[in-house]
């Protein structure tokens, strides 16, 4: 491989990196919070691409405020399916995975019968392609790793220095202890659902101009989030940066060098090695 | 119910099952007859993993090794069906017996996440590995009908005896393990398996134990459905399969030996009954789970239970105020 | 009358964890709930905290009921309950801990204040206010919890064994902080099963065993009581 191919693939798989770490973070945010896994996170990236796909695409919205209302929109779904179903469930973690489960094909198959099973696709809102040296992306694909690291750097430092954060924090390390500070555990449950889901609904606009939209592309993308919080770490946000990374530039390579069934394998290959030899990933809890 | 009032309702069914080849002769319901038969071989095989707490959402990977491996060796090595469903099921009582080892011992978390994947691998390897072998994305077609002394399965009847013998065991054999004191050391592992290895359970003994079992039934459900329909690709073993099949078990009824064979009757029969559901499908039992989960937690099987509550409470308010008033 | 508890039942399920439990707790005062393990007191506690909703019977706050309000309302009105094994958030610093305490609070300069406040009356606390909380001692923990409580600006505090596990040296240092906030005026609900230091801060003492207020009064009088040591023994 020439060294412009290599830098090439590297600046694919650091795009795709930034999307697995978006969804990855949303998804890590949930599972500290509620302590587990929700599989119905990619329907949410499926749903925030389509919010995307019909104000940007179809009715011709800027795309950023489309962006941003798909964010708001499917944070508000998350928050809504947080505070009314999973929270019914409290803490039958069995039963709340169940329900994921459920409400994934649920909203997959109700994007199916609202949206049609067809392959749909949007312009780019960017005419051009960005060159550096023996890179070239279009500039859609570009603006992905800006949007991505500012998105879960917002995230990180909400966690770490905001009143809130330290409540999620709070209510991930002791929820009982936490309803004694005063803090209202449905509330602060219901809020890491919604910015988890908002993630994943910003990944999924942000997908749209790139590849063709099908209500089915959640799952291909959940299988992603899981290999990077497995390597991450499962409630860690660093790990998530640090198992994207892995997870998108690996990929990436393997794609270049082999095929996209070889490298699909490999990741699946990634998180059942590292479930099995350390569930705990890269940097264990919190 | 009155002991008398079910065992006249077991006769009834036994007569209506082993006749049904007579009374039902269109093509369609027969077609929904064996489905309905062999989901519930699936759900069966579910249920019995789920009794040891273990919540595995790659079943349809199971069932696809059963069906694999059967095709193979009928139509490569001029098995005979009967050896091949066996090998179906016993090959995948292996997979799931060394994947058993390796994950069983994880946290169910964990345990459920690599079902999931290797399900996925499974799918993608049956896809896309090996066409010349797996038949690629078309699959593998002119799958042979079973036969027995040089009778040929050509119609439904004798498939739907098969499967009808196959359910009856899986049922028998699931529910004679969930009365033995193997079956107690399963649920004791589900509400608090480190109390139970504290007695001295091996618990990944018996948890792998489910896990076999469960998986070889799969594969032989597998193996019937291959042979049944004549034609497998790895479009019919997609994740959803496994998500369904976990539905028809809580829908059903989780608790109960009857609840996975209610789930998959009442869904099989709401899917495809009506010819009308189609796309709606996944929302139907989507939501169907949704509801089950928040609201009768317990299944279906627990509804009767449920409706005679109001009516006890009402009795028992009455016979107080009766009392009250004396 | 700061507190007062009347014929308070609760249940978990059928069982009765507190059967008709009366107290009361007047402004500036500390009184002792002493029992055995089982006898009920933490149930108190989590019954005046919120954390439990009773099955019959009243909670008063300065004349407010409080029966069935939400932990978060009765943190906000001034009651600060510091539960059994300290229950710190490991994985936060001790400073972090603290401004939780303070999580209801919207008085930036009243909570910097406070901080300063808790750091001078536990020195060590300062010294490695940037330490995760899982890393301190029990007695260092014990003392972090007492801050993060004393954080919320409470009128009455209920200690859950604030002495439990901790060395007799420790159990002294804790008496001394626990009668030196009384001192700055906040009443406290002190649940022990240590009876000589629990009687020893309060002025007003309960006995409880499996679920009833068995024997009131003051704590010298009960010391000297034989019930006291049935009640206590659980005979």
């Amino acid at each position: 491989m020439s060294s412009e191919q290599l830098a090439q693939t590297l600046a694919n798989g650091l795009m795709m990196a930034m999307l697995y770490m978006l969804v990855a973070a949303g998804l890590a945010l949930i599972f500290s919070i509620m302590h587990i896994v929700n599989f119905a996170h990619g329907e949410l990236y499926m749903l925030g691409a389509f919010v995307v796909y019909y104000f940007f695409g179809q009715w011709g919205i800027n795309y950023f405020l489309a962006l941003l209302a798909s964010m708001l929109l499917i944070g508000l779904l998350g928050a809504v399916l947080e505070r009314f179903l999973f929270y019914r469930l409290q803490a039958a973690h069995l039963s709340q995975v169940i329900l994921s489960l459920g409400l994934m094909i649920l909203l997959q198959g109700a994007a199916t019968v609202a949206f049609g099973a067809d392959f749909k696709s949007v312009s780019s809102p960017f005419s051009g392609v960005w060159t550096w040296g023996g890179v070239t992306l279009a500039k859609e694909r570009l603006l992905i790793i800006p949007i991505s690291a500012c998105l879960v750097a917002l995230l990180f430092a909400l966690i770490k220095w905001t009143r809130t954060g330290r409540a999620m924090r709070a209510v991930a390390q002791d929820p009982e202890a936490a309803c004694l500070q005063g803090i209202s555990p449905v509330r602060i449950s219901a809020l890491a659902f919604g910015i988890g889901s908002s993630l994943a609904a910003a990944a999924g606009g942000l997908v749209v101009p790139l590849f063709y939209l099908t209500p089915f592309v959640g799952g291909a993308t959940i299988m992603k989030a899981f290999v990077v919080i497995a390597l991450g770490g499962m409630g860690s946000v660093t790990g998530v940066v640090a198992g994207s990374l892995i997870l998108g530039l690996v990929e990436s390579l393997v794609t270049t060098l082999v095929g996209t069934t070889e490298a699909t394998l490999a990741a699946f290959g990634v998180l059942v090695l590292v479930l099995l030899v350390r569930p705990k990933g890269l940097f264990g809890h919190e | 119910m009155s002991r008398s009032g079910k065992a006249i309702g077991l006769v009834i069914l036994i007569l209506v099952l082993g006749v049904l080849p007579w009374i039902v002769r269109d093509g369609f319901y027969r077609h929904l007859v064996i489905t309905t038969l062999i989901n519930i071989t699936l759900a069966m095989s579910l249920w019995l993993i789920l009794r040891t707490g273990q919540l595995s959402i790659g079943h349809v990977a199971l069932m696809a090794i059963g069906a694999y491996t059967s095709t193979l060796l009928t139509m490569r090595l001029d098995l005979s069906f009967w050896l091949g469903l066996l090998a179906g099921g016993l090959m995948s009582a292996a997979v799931a017996l060394v994947i058993g080892y390796l994950t069983l011992r994880l946290k169910g978390l964990y345990f459920s996440l690599v079902t999931f994947a290797l399900a996925e691998v499974v799918r993608i390897i049956f896809n896309s590995v090996a066409p010349g072998l797996f038949g690629g994305p078309e699959g593998i077609t002119g799958i042979p009908k079973p036969s027995i002394f040089g009778y040929e399965f050509a119609s439904f009847t004798p498939f739907y005896y098969l499967i009808l013998v196959i359910v009856v065991l899986a049922i028998l054999i699931v529910a004679r393990v969930d009365r033995s004191r193997i079956g107690m050391i399963f649920s004791a592992i589900s509400q608090a398996d480190s109390l139970a290895e504290s007695v001295g359970i091996n618990i990944m003994k018996y948890k792998v134990m489910a896990f076999v079992l469960g998986s070889f039934m799969a594969g032989v459900a597998g193996s019937f459905f291959a042979h049944y329909f004549s034609y497998i690709s790895a479009e019919h073993f997609t994740f959803w399969i496994s998500v369904y099949v976990l539905i028809y078990v809580v829908v059903g009824g989780s608790a109960v030996i009857i609840g996975p064979v209610i789930g998959a009757c009442a869904l099989t029969i709401a899917s495809q009954g009506f010819r009308s559901l189609g796309d709606y499908e996944p929302v139907v039992f989507g939501a169907a789970l949704v509801l089950v989960l928040l609201f009768l937690p317990d299944g279906l099987a627990s509804l009767p239970e449920r409706l005679r509550e109001p009516a006890l409470r009402a009795t028992a308010c009455l016979k107080r105020s009766l009392a009250a008033r004396r | 009358m700061l507190l007062s508890v009347k014929n308070l039942t609760v249940k978990y399920g059928k069982a009765e964890a507190l059967r008709s439990v009366s107290l009361v707790l007047n402004e500036g005062d500390i009184i002792a709930v002493v029992g055995s393990n089982g006898a009920g007191k933490s149930t108190l506690l989590r019954s005046i905290s919120g954390l439990k909703q009773p099955a019959s019977g009243e909670v008063w706050f300065d004349n407010r009921l409080i029966s069935r309000a939400s932990p978060s309302l009765i943190v906000k009105l001034g009651i600060c309950h510091i539960p059994q094994g300290r229950r710190l958030f490991p994985y936060m610093t001790v400073e972090e801990n603290l401004l939780m305490g303070a999580y209801l609070r919207r008085d930036r300069e009243g909570i910097r204040s406070d901080l300063a406040e808790v750091y001078g009356h536990f020195p060590i606390l300062q010294t490695h206010k940037n330490r995760r909380a899982e890393t301190f001692s029990g007695g260092e923990q014990q003392m972090l919890a007492i801050g993060r409580g004393l954080m919320s600006k409470p009128r009455v505090l209920l200690m859950d064994e604030p002495s439990h596990g901790l060395s007799p040296l420790m159990v002294g240092e804790i008496s001394r902080v626990i009668a030196g906030i009384n001192k700055r005026g906040i009443s406290v609900v002190l649940v022990e099963q240590n009876i000589t230091t629990a009687f020893n801060l309060a002025t007003m003492g309960y006995v409880l065993s499996t679920g009833q207020v068995v024997l009131e009064g003051k704590p010298d009088e009960l010391l000297n009581h034989d019930e006291v040591r049935k009640a206590y023994l659980g005979t």
